[in-house]
C-alpha cells in the first residue's frame, strides 16, 4: 500500500494546511509552559487530508511516541476506562519514556462517532482522564457538531484541516511517481486530482491503481456507509445523476432522511410558489413510491425509485443546497407542543370514557366550541394553545 | 379531576331508557322483542347518520342487561381510536378473559363504534375476533353506512337501521332541555338550529349549549348564526388567509403547529381544509381535485407531512393563479 509506504516522516514532507500546521505547533509550545487554556488540540477536517499523517510526522520530528486509539472502537464510558484508564497513572509512564526518552502523544481518531446521547459518559470520561494524566493530546473528528460536541468545543484547541487542493494534490503524486521511477500522462494526475476531492488518501490509492492498468474512469472514491453531512454534501457536488445514483444506492439506510432533507430544503429556499408545489409534488409522488416499497418490503423495485430520486436530487441542486440537522417545523413543534400533546392525551383519556365518543370526534366536534368550560386550569398550555387555535 | 360529565348536555340529556328514545319505533320495538330473552341476544349492528342514536341504544342495552353494574360488564371500544385490529383483539382477550358465564351475566358486552372506519381486511380479522369470544361475548358494531361492513359480519349480526330524527322531534327535544335549564329560545330559532344540524342531534344539543352560554341564558337568532360560523375554527380560516396571501411559510407552519397540538390525522385536517376553502368559495373544480390526490396518497401510506405540504403548495399555487 502506497498510502502507508508514502506516509510522510517528517513534519516537511506534509503537503498543504500550511497555517494550521504552524498553529498546532505554536500551541505544544505554549502547552510545554503550562501556558494553555485548553486540554489538547482537535483536528477537524475529512477524511484523507492528512490530519493522521500530520500527528505521526509531528511526533517523529518532535520526539513523541504515538499512543493511538481508534474512538469510534472505545465509545462507551467502560471501554474508554479500560482502554486509557492506566494513564490515570501518570507518574510510571517510564514504560514510555524508556525509548530514547520519547514523550508520549495521546492520539485519539474518530471522537466524533461517539454519540454523547448513547454514550452521556464517554466524552467527560475522556477529559477526566486527559486532565489527570497530563499527556499531549490531539483528538480527530470528521465534523463537529456545535451541540452534541460542546463538551470537546469548549475544552479542546479546535484547529481546522481543509482538503487539499488539485495542485497540492498533483504535486503529492508527482513525488510519488518520482520516487517509484514511474510515469503517467499529465491528463490522469488531473483526473485524479479533481476526482479525489482534495482526499490525499483516495489520489494516491487510485494512483497505485491507474499503474496496475485500471482505468481511471471506473474508479471511484469511497461511498458507502458515509456519513450523514457527508453524504449530502457529496450529492450536492455530484457532476453527473450517475454519480447522484452511485451515491444514494451506496448509502441506502439514509433514504428516509434524505426525503426528510429535500422536504425541509424545499420548504425553506423562498422559491416562488408555482415552482416550489410542482418540486413538492414530485417529492410526494416519490414519497409515495418509496413508502410502498418500504411497507411491502418489495426492495426489488428500489431499482426503478433509485433513478427517479436520483434525476430529481440532480435536477434540485439547480435551485437549493441541502442542509443536514435543520429540521425546522418538525423539531421545533415537536419540542413546542410537547406539553399541549401530553395534557391533550391526559384529558382524552379521562373525558372518552365518560362521553361515548371518539378521540377524533372529540377533538372535532367538541373541543372547538367548549374548551373554555371542558380545558381546566391545570391544563395550560393546552388552554393557551386552544385559544391560539380556535380563539 | 374537576371535569363533570353534567357540564355536557349531551351527556346529561342522554336516554337512559328504551321509551326515551325518539324517532326510532322500529328499533325499540324490534329490540325489546330481542331482549325478552337477554341470553339468547345475538351480535348486533347499529346503522345510521351521525347523532340519530346508536350509541345512547348500546348503552341502554347496556343498562338492561346488566342494571347499575353495566360498566363492569361492558367494554366500549373505537375504531377509530384504537390502533389496529391487534390492538382491539388483545382488549377483547383481556376483558373476557377469567370470566365465566352465568345465569344472570350470560356473556359480556362489547360496544365497537366506528366499525366502518376499519378496513376490510381489519373487518375480518374481527369476524375471527367475534367467533372466537361468541360463547362468553356480545358485540354491538356501530357504524354510520352499513356499506362498509362486510358482508360476512353483516350475516352475523342483527341489523338495526337508525333513521334520521324528523325536525318536529328535534325540536321538541331541545325545547326540553331549555325549559329545563331555564334558557329562553324561541320556535323560530330552534328551526334554525335544526336546519344548521339536519337531525344530528348531538350537534344540535352541542350547538345549543354553546348558544346557551354565548346568550347567558337567551337564545338569538344572531347568536346561532355566530356560532355556525364558527364551525370551521379560527385556526382554519387563518391558514386559508395564509393561502390567500400566498404565504406558504406561515401557512405550513400554522397548519403543524395544529396538526401537532391536535392529533388530528391527515385526513381530518383535509377535511377542515376543505371546509375553509368552502367558506371562502375557493373550493373550485381544480382544488377539490387537489384534495382528493393528496388524501388519495395518505391512504396509500405516504408521509402525512410531505404530503400535507405538498397539498399545501399546490393549493396556493391554484389559488394564486385564478386571481
Amino acid at each position: 500500500m502506497w498510502v502507508e509506504k508514502y506516509r510522510p516522516k517528517q513534519v516537511d514532507e506534509v503537503i498543504g494546511n500550511e497555517s494550521a500546521k504552524l498553529e498546532f505547533i505554536e500551541w505544544v509550545k505554549l502547552w510545554k509552559k503550562g501556558k494553555t487554556r485548553e486540554l489538547g488540540i482537535l483536528l477537524v477536517g475529512p477524511a484523507g487530508i492528512g490530519k493522521t499523517s500530520w500527528v505521526h510526522a509531528f511526533a517523529n520530528t518532535f520526539g513523541y511516541v504515538v499512543i493511538e486509539t481508534n474512538a469510534s472502537d472505545y465509545r462507551s464510558k467502560k471501554a474508554l476506562e479500560d482502554r486509557l484508564g492506566h494513564l490515570y497513572k501518570a507518574s510510571t509512564l517510564d514504560s514510555f519514556m524508556g525509548k530514547g526518552r520519547r514523550e508520549p502523544l495521546l492520539f485519539l481518531d474518530e471522537v466524533d462517532g461517539i454519540d454523547p446521547k448513547a454514550d452521556s459518559g464517554a466524552i467527560p470520561t475522556l477529559i477526566s482522564i486527559i486532565k489527570s494524566s497530563r499527556i499531549l493530546t490531539v483528538l480527530a473528528a470528521n465534523v463537529l457538531d456545535q451541540k452534541q460536541h460542546k463538551l470537546l468545543i469548549e475544552n479542546f484547541k479546535i484547529i481546522n484541516f481543509n482538503p487539499l487542493t488539485p495542485r497540492q494534490i498533483i504535486i503529492l503524486l508527482k513525488r510519488i511517481l518520482y520516487l517509484e521511477g514511474a510515469t503517467v500522462e499529465n491528463q490522469v494526475l488531473n483526473d485524479i486530482a479533481v476526482k479525489s476531492k482534495g482526499d490525499a488518501r483516495a489520489a494516491i490509492n487510485m494512483l497505485q491503481a491507474v499503474l496496475m492498468g485500471i482505468s481511471i474512469g471506473s474508479m471511484g472514491i469511497t461511498i458507502e456507509n458515509l456519513p450523514y453531512d457527508v453524504l449530502l454534501k457529496r450529492l450536492s457536488e455530484a457532476v453527473d445523476k450517475g454519480e447522484v445514483s452511485m451515491l444514494i444506492q451506496s448509502n441506502l439506510n439514509y433514504l428516509e432522511d434524505l426525503i426528510e432533507t429535500i422536504s425541509d430544503s424545499i420548504n425553506r429556499s423562498g422559491l416562488d410558489i408555482k415552482l416550489t408545489a410542482l418540486l413538492l409534488n414530485e417529492l410526494s409522488e416519490l414519497d409515495m413510491m418509496w413508502r410502498r416499497i418500504n411497507r411491502e418490503r418489495k426492495w426489488s423495485l428500489l431499482k426503478y425509485f433509485i433513478p427517479n430520486i436520483s434525476d430529481f436530487i440532480f435536477k434540485l441542486k439547480k435551485y437549493i443546497s441541502f442542509e443536514p440537522r435543520i429540521t425546522e417545523y418538525r423539531f421545533q413543534l415537536f419540542i413546542r407542543n410537547r406539553k399541549v400533546r401530553e395534557q391533550r392525551e391526559e384529558m382524552l383519556n379521562l373525558l372518552s370514557n365518560t362521553f361515548h365518543l371518539s378521540k377524533r370526534k372529540f377533538m372535532t366536534e367538541v373541543l372547538p366550541y367548549r374548551y373554555n368550560e371542558l380545558v381546566i386550569d391545570e391544563w395550560r398550555d393546552l388552554q393557551k394553545w386552544c385559544s391560539r387555535m380556535y380563539g | 379531576m374537576s371535569l363533570r360529565p353534567q357540564l355536557m348536555w349531551i351527556e346529561k340529556y342522554r336516554p337512559t331508557k328504551l321509551e326515551e328514545l325518539i324517532n326510532q319505533e322500529e328499533v325499540v320495538s324490534g329490540l325489546k322483542n330481542l331482549l325478552q330473552n337477554p341470553a339468547e341476544m345475538p351480535h348486533m349492528l347499529f346503522a345510521g347518520l351521525p347523532g340519530t342514536g346508536k350509541t345512547t341504544t348500546a348503552l341502554i342495552v347496556a343498562r338492561y342487561l346488566y342494571g347499575e353494574a353495566w360498566r363492569e360488564y361492558t367494554l366500549e371500544l373505537n375504531a377509530s381510536d384504537e390502533r389496529g385490529i391487534n390492538v382491539i383483539r388483545e382488549r377483547v382477550k383481556m376483558f373476557s378473559q377469567y370470566f365465566t358465564p352465568s345465569e344472570q351475566v350470560p356473556f359480556k358486552l362489547i360496544i365497537l363504534d366506528e366499525a366502518d372506519m376499519m378496513t376490510p381486511e381489519a373487518q375480518t380479522a374481527l369476524r375471527r375476533i367475534m367467533e372466537i369470544n361468541s360463547r362468553i361475548t356480545r358485540f354491538i358494531l356501530i357504524c354510520n353506512y352499513l356499506t362498509r361492513i362486510i358482508s360476512p359480519i353483516q350475516s352475523r349480526c342483527a341489523i338495526f337501521r337508525f333513521r334520521s330524527i324528523a325536525k318536529e322531534d328535534v325540536m321538541e327535544y331541545l325545547k326540553g332541555i331549555c325549559n329545563n335549564e331555564n334558557v329562553k329560545v324561541n320556535p323560530e330559532v330552534l328551526e334554525l338550529l335544526y336546519d344548521y344540524t339536519k337531525g344530528d342531534l348531538r350537534r344540535a344539543i352541542n350547538l345549543l349549549q354553546s348558544a346557551a352560554g354565548a346568550g347567558a341564558g337567551v337564545i338569538t337568532r344572531e347568536i346561532i348564526e355566530e356560532l355556525v360560523g364558527k364551525v370551521t375554527p379560527k385556526v382554519v380560516k387563518e391558514i386559508i388567509n395564509y393561502m390567500k396571501n400566498g404565504d406558504f411559510y406561515n401557512a405550513r407552519k400554522l397548519l403543524f403547529d395544529f396538526k401537532s397540538g391536535s392529533g388530528l390525522d391527515g385526513q381530518e385536517i383535509i377535511k377542515l381544509i376543505m371546509n375553509g376553502l368552502i367558506e371562502n368559495g375557493l373550493l373550485s373544480v381544480e382544488a377539490s381535485q387537489i384534495l382528493a390526490e393528496y388524501e388519495y396518497r395518505l391512504l396509500n401510506g405516504a408521509y402525512e407531512e410531505i404530503q400535507l405540504t405538498a397539498m399545501l403548495a399546490a393549493l396556493i399555487n391554484q389559488i394564486s393563479g385564478r386571481g
